[in-house]
C-alpha cells in the first residue's frame, strides 16, 4: 500500500468517527431489593437486560455520544436510570442505527422492569417480575421472561422466544416471532407479520393487513382477526377448544385434530367462500342474498368453534 | 257416555308421571347453549355500543323521520339502530382524525402512508356496511364494524404519540 493511499484510507476513517466513536464510559451498580422496580430510558443505540441471580443493577458500556451524563437513582425499592439526551434531539431523533448508548444491564431475577426508547433496539431475558419493552424504531428481543410481558415497537421485529406469563407484544409495521411462549398471548399488528409456535392456552391476534400464522398446542382458548391479511391457525391437542375468528376480505383457515368435539358455525356475508374437509358437511347459500353459512358438530359438541368473514374465504381442515 | 266417575277411575289408573320415550335434554340443551352466547354476545355490543354513543356523542341525532320508542322513564326516544350508531361513531372518529392529524407537525417513520392505511379500513367498512344491507341485525358485522373503528382511534393515537416521541 503506497502512502498515499494509506494517507486516503486513515482520512476516511477519521471521516466515519461520529459514527462509531464511542460515549463516555459508565460502569455503575447499586444494591437493589430481589423484587425491585426498575426503570430504564435510553433512547438511542443498544441495550442488553439479562436478569442474574445477585440483588445488584448494574449498568456498563457507553454512553449515547450526544448524552448529557444520566441519571442513576436507587431508594424505596424502585430504581431509575436515564440517559440523558439534549432537549434540542427532541423532534430529530436521527436514523442512524450506528449512534447512541451500548449497554449492558443486570437486574435481579425477580425485579420488574420497564425500559422506553426511541431509536433503540433492546433485549431482555430472564427476568421473572414482569417486563415491559418498549420502542419506536428499533427490534425488540426477550426471552425466558415470566409475569406480565409487554413488546412493543413501531417500526422493527419483535422476537419473543420461551416467554411464560401473560405476552402482549404489540407493532404497527415490524414482524412478530413468537416461539415457545406459554400462558396468555396477545398479538397485534397493523402490516408486519405475526408467526408464532406456542403452548399459550389463551391466545388473541389481531391483523390488519399483515398475514398470521399461528402453530398451537393445548391451546384452548383462541380469537382472532384480519381486514385483509391471510390467517392460518393449527391447533393440535385441543379436543374441545373454544375459537372465535373474524375477517372481512382477508382468509381464514383453521386446521384441528380429527377428534375435536365442538358445534361449528360458519357464515361468508357478502361472497366469501367456505370449505370443509374436516367432515362431510357442506355450506349452503341463502335464498335471498349473497350469505353462505355452514352450521354442524363433531363428537358431543364440547368446544366451540365460530368463524365469520364477509368476502374472504373460510377453509376448515384436519391436522 | 261414561259417566263422571268412571272418567275419574280411569284417570287414578294412569301412571302419576308421564316420561318421555328418549331423552330430548341434548337437542334441547344444544339448541339452547348457542343462543344463550348470541345474546350475550349482542348485549355486549349494544353495551358496548351505548357506552361509546354517550361518551362520544355531542351532536344531534338523524333528522329523517324514525320510529319512535318509550324509554323506563315514559319518555318518548328516535329509535336507532345499531347501524346507525356506527355510522355516526364513524363520522365522529372521521372527524376526531382529522383534528389529530392536523395538529401534527410532521408524520413520523412508518406512518407516512397513514392515508392509505385509513382508506384500507373505510373500504373494509362500506364492505361491512354492504353486507348490512342483507343482514341488518347481524350482530357479529356490528361487532366486526367497531372492532375496525376501534383499530383506527388506536392506530391514530400510535401515530400521535410516535410523533411526539420522535
Amino acid at each position: 500500500m503506497t502512502p498515499s493511499i494509506k494517507l486516503t484510507v486513515l482520512m476516511l476513517a477519521l471521516l466515519q468517527a461520529p459514527a462509531w466513536a464511542a460515549g463516555e464510559a459508565i460502569d455503575q451498580s447499586r444494591d437493589v431489593t430481589a423484587t425491585e422496580k426498575i426503570e430504564i430510558e435510553n433512547m438511542r443505540g443498544e441495550v442488553r437486560i439479562i436478569a442474574v441471580k445477585a440483588n445488584k443493577f448494574s449498568v456498563k458500556g457507553t454512553l449515547d455520544e450526544k448524552a448529557e451524563g444520566y441519571d442513576l437513582v436507587s431508594e424505596n425499592g424502585v430504581t431509575r436510570f436515564q440517559v440523558k439526551m439534549p432537549r434540542t434531539l427532541y423532534g430529530g431523533w436521527g436514523s442512524d442505527k450506528n449512534e447512541g448508548s451500548d449497554l449492558t444491564i443486570e437486574v435481579p431475577f425477580g425485579s420488574e422492569v420497564k425500559f422506553s426508547g426511541v431509536n433503540a433496539n433492546v433485549s431482555a431475558t430472564g427476568i421473572e417480575g414482569g417486563t415491559r419493552l418498549n420502542t419506536v424504531n428499533g427490534a425488540v428481543r426477550a426471552e425466558k421472561l415470566k409475569g406480565d410481558i409487554a413488546l412493543e415497537t413501531v417500526n422493527g421485529q419483535i422476537d419473543s422466544r420461551d416467554n411464560n406469563g401473560r405476552l402482549h407484544l404489540t407493532t404497527v409495521n415490524g414482524e412478530i416471532n413468537d416461539q415457545g411462549s406459554a400462558g396468555s398471548l396477545e398479538l397485534e399488528s397493523v402490516n408486519g407479520e405475526i408467526s408464532v409456535a406456542s403452548a399459550a392456552t389463551d391466545v388473541e391476534m389481531s391483523v390488519v393487513n399483515g398475514e398470521g400464522r399461528l402453530e398451537l398446542t393445548g391451546t384452548e382458548r383462541l380469537e382472532f382477526s384480519s381486514v385483509n391479511g391471510e390467517i392460518s391457525a393449527a391447533v393440535k391437542n385441543s379436543k374441545k377448544p373454544r375459537i372465535s375468528a373474524s375477517s372481512v376480505s382477508g382468509a381464514s383457515r383453521l386446521s384441528l385434530d380429527a377428534d375435536v368435539s365442538a358445534r361449528f358455525e360458519l357464515e361468508a356475508s357478502a361472497g366469501g367462500d367456505i370449505g370443509n374437509s374436516l367432515t362431510a358437511d357442506k355450506a349452503s347459500r341463502d335464498k335471498y342474498g349473497p350469505r353462505r353459512h355452514l352450521e354442524f358438530t363433531t363428537g358431543s359438541g364440547d368446544g366451540n368453534i365460530e368463524i365469520s368473514t364477509v368476502s374472504g374465504d373460510i377453509e376448515l381442515k384436519k391436522h | 257416555m261414561k259417566t263422571e266417575q268412571q272418567l275419574d277411575a280411569m284417570i287414578s289408573q294412569l301412571a302419576p308421571a308421564i316420561e318421555p320415550q328418549r331423552d330430548l335434554w341434548p337437542e334441547l340443551s344444544a339448541r339452547l347453549e348457542p343462543r344463550q352466547r348470541r345474546g350475550y354476545g349482542s348485549w355486549m355490543g349494544v353495551a358496548a355500543a351505548a357506552v361509546l354513543t354517550f361518551w362520544f356523542w355531542p351532536q344531534q341525532l338523524p333528522t329523517a323521520p324514525q320510529d319512535v320508542v318509550t324509554n323506563a322513564q315514559g319518555q318518548s326516544m328516535p329509535a336507532v339502530s345499531l347501524l346507525d350508531v356506527s355510522r355516526q361513531l364513524g363520522l365522529q372518529l372521521e372527524q376526531e382524525q382529522t383534528r389529530q392529524l392536523k395538529a401534527l407537525q410532521q408524520i413520523p417513520d412508518g406512518f407516512t402512508d397513514w392515508a392509505q392505511q385509513i382508506a384500507i379500513w373505510n373500504k373494509a367498512q362500506a364492505q361491512i356496511e354492504l353486507a348490512l344491507q342483507f343482514q341488518p341485525d347481524n350482530q357479529k358485522l356490528i361487532q366486526q364494524l367497531q372492532r375496525l373503528q376501534q383499530q383506527q382511534l388506536s392506530y391514530i393515537a400510535k401515530l400521535v404519540e410516535t410523533s411526539e416521541l420522535t
